[in-house]
């Protein structure tokens, strides 16, 4: 995050403030997430205290502080998917996989968030898994499925 | 590959079309420059354009894999054809959709075309013989010549009683190319309005086609402008917004990668109404596909000139920045989005001052919808009374509609203001999946409102949709039929808003947190049902109406005085649902799992103890080899039993 460098190659013209989201997901694309380092370096470049950027960047939900994990579920929370719903999915995630959305699992391995419509309605109630989709029928095919992603996930280490 | 990607290259297409088309002052055409517009087009094609519709729809059903399916019979068989990308959106049951149209031919529409069905569709119609299993219907223009015989696309029930003007039925070319747009008409209507209307017509003409903003409060979009005129700061903003605050709806996006230029020329032209020299586009995080439709669009447009500084010598320049919401539901609203583009936290500001006086960096801003934009290059066109014809007196053009939850066909439509809600259920959507009952339509999203089966004779209009309790919203529908319990939805809509809620008034912060707990009261059963718990229940149901118009007559922005919405109208036309589940513990559609008791059925149970080691509460009692029973008071209603019996001897009681 080299002032000069940026501005330089023209990418940012720096003007304040209003460049902090912009830059924030930029560094999100880059590294994964957003370290407090980066908060660091940003307020120097921005001139804004570390504990407002901090403020900012917590409130929304697109930016996250630790590492993604291997595996990122995503869980359709649309009003269309959810009145096709003949159970809960969030209840069954939560019991197999012992964390519930916006969590992430403490090894790092297994994530939820729930998404707003994914614009494939006629598929649901439609999770995503990193980028397979899957429409949930019943609540012992949600079971299985998981259980062969944790099967998956484990073969790959 | 690339003997594959059919593209005119006979010379430069840039300079052609800026000097040619875009320049040329006059409305029509040389036949010399419609020669060759119609090669760029691709209508003056002398092999078969094959396109598979793409869109974050069709994405996740699979089109991906059906074009890769395609481009692999083209080598395989070594057939001359062009392949793209289309544009095509409408019903989600159809995706992935492909269009075929052989030389001088209509366009043919097949539906369900996955990677397995590629081989024998394309050996059919290659052979100009038509499948007639996943056949749509072939696309009516006077452009090219009719197949005898097939039926149209517009006469298929779903297209039938819709009015695309946005959608424009079939569009079959690739969206993020923008020599095919303007091939096509596109960006003319831009150049004309630059160069020979001055920014007041601009506002008159807006106004008086009668254009209301789209986003659900429905101001009208000239008068919008001309306040940002009337102010005399030197900056100005316009801000698209495209963050779709609506989860059950997917229209804005869909709208942006069906035609991207469409919306691109509609900003310009608002921009140049309005004053604006800085645009900017707001959109939703995590809608890859449209983002990156977008910024492939934007980037085209500066290389033709078409925005940037000083466009086709009209002294007008205009920068389009997109920005992404970084995931706030309440940065749909105005204020807040607008200090999420300031780089604070996206609250709601007190209103006055509106944005159109002073808004982003204090300066005077107008936030239009996407859908709002978009047919503004079509007014400018057409002209305000051509757009005035159709709709109502107070309601005028098309709205475009996101059908979705138990309807059977599900996706963007696009019908005339004034058509009723029910037929546009009952024939656009082809009624409810299954054949079960209608119980209610959802309208307007999260903060929308329940309209019961027997309201639904309303015309769409914004003034009818008022008169019955409701509002247009953001364009979402959600079909709801008897199988769904309105208080579990009301619960779900509930829990959506005050996660969603920024925290800032107290009324919407606190007030979404009660209405949360005590609907969950409502169709769960305390752990330990005593005296104490029931009157808990009796008194937060009490006092849910209170709270509610609390809500709505103190909170700060939209989202906390429409959160109630929903509840209220459950309570205004299903009462005696709600009533049912406080005071006789019964969901009717049997959707309340935390309601339900099961009976082991006494002939079937075989006595394997399986239930009752798996129950968690120890509510089944009974001795191995005999029939098991359920404790009835014990019995949370999780289901586990049903779910494990081997021999089906659990019921739902």
């Amino acid at each position: 995050m080299d002032k000069k460098a940026r501005n330089t190659s023209g990418k940012y013209k720096i003007s304040g403030r209003n460049d902090l989201i912009p830059l924030l997901q930029e560094i999100q694309a880059e590294k994964g997430f957003i370290s407090q380092e980066s908060i660091k370096e940003l307020g120097e470049l921005l001139g804004i205290s570390t504990t407002r950027i901090y403020g900012v960047a917590s409130f929304y939900d697109g930016f996250l502080f630790s590492p993604k994990a291997r595996v990122h579920i995503r869980i359709c929370n649309g009003s269309g998917c959810y009145v096709n719903r003949t159970f809960s999915i969030v209840d069954v995630m939560a019991e197999e996989l012992k964390i519930r959305p916006g969590d992430k699992s403490a090894d790092g391995r297994f994530s939820i968030e729930m998404v707003d419509c994914m614009g494939a309605c006629h598929l649901g109630p439609l999770i995503a898994v990193n980028d397979k989709y899957y429409t949930i029928g019943s609540e012992r095919e949600l079971r299985q499925i998981l259980g062969r992603i944790k099967k998956d996930e484990q073969a790959g280490i | 590959m690339s003997r594959l990607a059919y593209k005119y290259n006979e010379g430069d297409n840039r300079s052609f079309l800026i000097e040619e088309v875009l320049a040329n002052r006059s409305d029509t055409v040389s036949s010399d420059v419609q020669t060759v517009l119609d090669k760029i087009s691709r209508i003056n094609s002398d092999i078969p354009v094959i396109s598979v519709s793409f869109n974050s729809g069709s994405i996740i059903s699979g089109a991906g894999k059906t074009y890769e399916a395609v481009m692999q019979y083209l080598l395989d068989y070594d057939v001359q054809a062009g392949i793209m990308k289309g544009g095509w959106s409408g019903a989600t049951n159809f995706d992935p959709v492909v269009t075929i149209r052989l030389p001088g031919k209509n366009n043919l529409f097949f539906r369900n075309i996955y990677p397995e069905k590629v081989e024998s569709l394309l050996n059919g119609v290659l052979h100009y013989e038509i499948p007639t299993d996943d056949f749509l219907g072939q696309e009516g223009t006077n452009k090219f010549r009719e197949w005898p015989g097939l039926s149209y696309l517009s006469d298929h029930p779903f297209m039938k009683f819709q009015k695309r003007w946005l959608l424009n039925e079939g569009e079959s070319y690739e969206p993020a190319d923008i020599e095919l747009y303007i091939a096509n008409g596109g960006y003319k209507t831009l150049v004309k309005t630059l160069g020979s209307y001055t920014i007041e017509e601009v506002c008159d003409i807006i106004e008086k086609s009668g254009l209301r903003g789209r986003s659900g409060s429905g101001f009208p979009t000239g008068r919008k402008w001309k306040y940002a005129l009337a102010s005399d700061s030197e900056i100005k903003y316009l801000v698209c917004n495209a963050r779709e605050s609506d989860p059950g709806a997917f229209t804005d996006k869909m709208l942006i990668e069906g035609q991207p230029h469409k919306l691109l020329e509609g900003i310009a032209i608002a921009s140049y109404a309005m004053g604006a020299s800085k645009a900017f586009i707001y959109i939703q995080n995590g809608a890859d596909y449209t983002i990156s439709v977008l910024k492939e669009s934007i980037k085209q447009a500066y290389d033709y000139g078409l925005l940037g500084y000083n466009i086709f010598d009209s002294g007008f320049g205009l920068d389009i920045e997109l920005r992404i919401d970084p995931g706030a539901f309440v940065c749909g609203e105005e204020t807040a989005l607008i200090g999420s583009l300031e780089g604070r936290r996206g609250m709601p500001q007190v209103k006055p001052p509106f944005p159109s006086s002073s808004g982003l960096n204090n300066c005077p801003t107008v936030i239009n919808n996407v859908e709002t934009l978009m047919n503004v290059p079509l007014i400018m066109k057409n002209g305000p009374e051509w757009f005035s014809a159709a709709g109502t007196p107070g309601s005028k053009g098309t709205k475009v509609f996101y059908l979705s939850g138990k309807s059977a066909l599900k996706g963007i439509i696009e019908v005339e203001m004034g058509t009723s809600l029910r037929s546009v259920i009952e024939y656009t959507g082809e009624g409810v999946a299954g054949g079960k009952g209608l119980k209610a339509l959802l309208i307007g999203g999260m903060s929308g409102y329940l309209l019961p089966e027997r309201k639904l004779d309303i015309a769409i209009d914004y003034e009818e949709l008022k008169k019955a309790g409701a509002g247009m919203g953001s364009g979402g529908l959600v079909v709801i039929d008897e199988n769904t319990c309105l208080i579990d939805l009301s619960r779900y809509q509930m829990e959506y808003m005050q996660n969603q809620s920024c925290g800032k008034c107290i009324p919407c912060r606190e007030g979404t947190s009660r209405m949360f707990e005590i609907l969950s009261g409502v169709v769960k059963k305390p752990p330990v049902e005593s005296s104490m718990t029931t009157l808990e229940r009796f008194k937060g149901v009490m006092q849910l109406e209170n709270i509610a118009s609390v809500m709505k007559e103190t909170s700060l922005c939209g989202l906390g005085q429409n959160a109630p919405n929903f509840f209220l109208s459950v309570l205004a036309d299903f009462r005696d649902e709600l009533e049912e589940h406080i005071f006789d513990r019964r969901c009717r559609a049997n959707r309340c799992h935390g309601l339900r008791t099961f009976v082991i059925d006494v002939d079937k149970c075989t006595g394997c103890t399986l239930c009752a080691d798996k129950c968690p509460v120890n509510a089944i009692y009974g001795t191995r080899l005999q029939p098991f029973f359920i404790v009835e008071e014990k019995c949370t209603g999780c289901g586990i039993c049903y779910d494990v019996c081997k021999f089906d001897a659990v019921s739902v009681k």
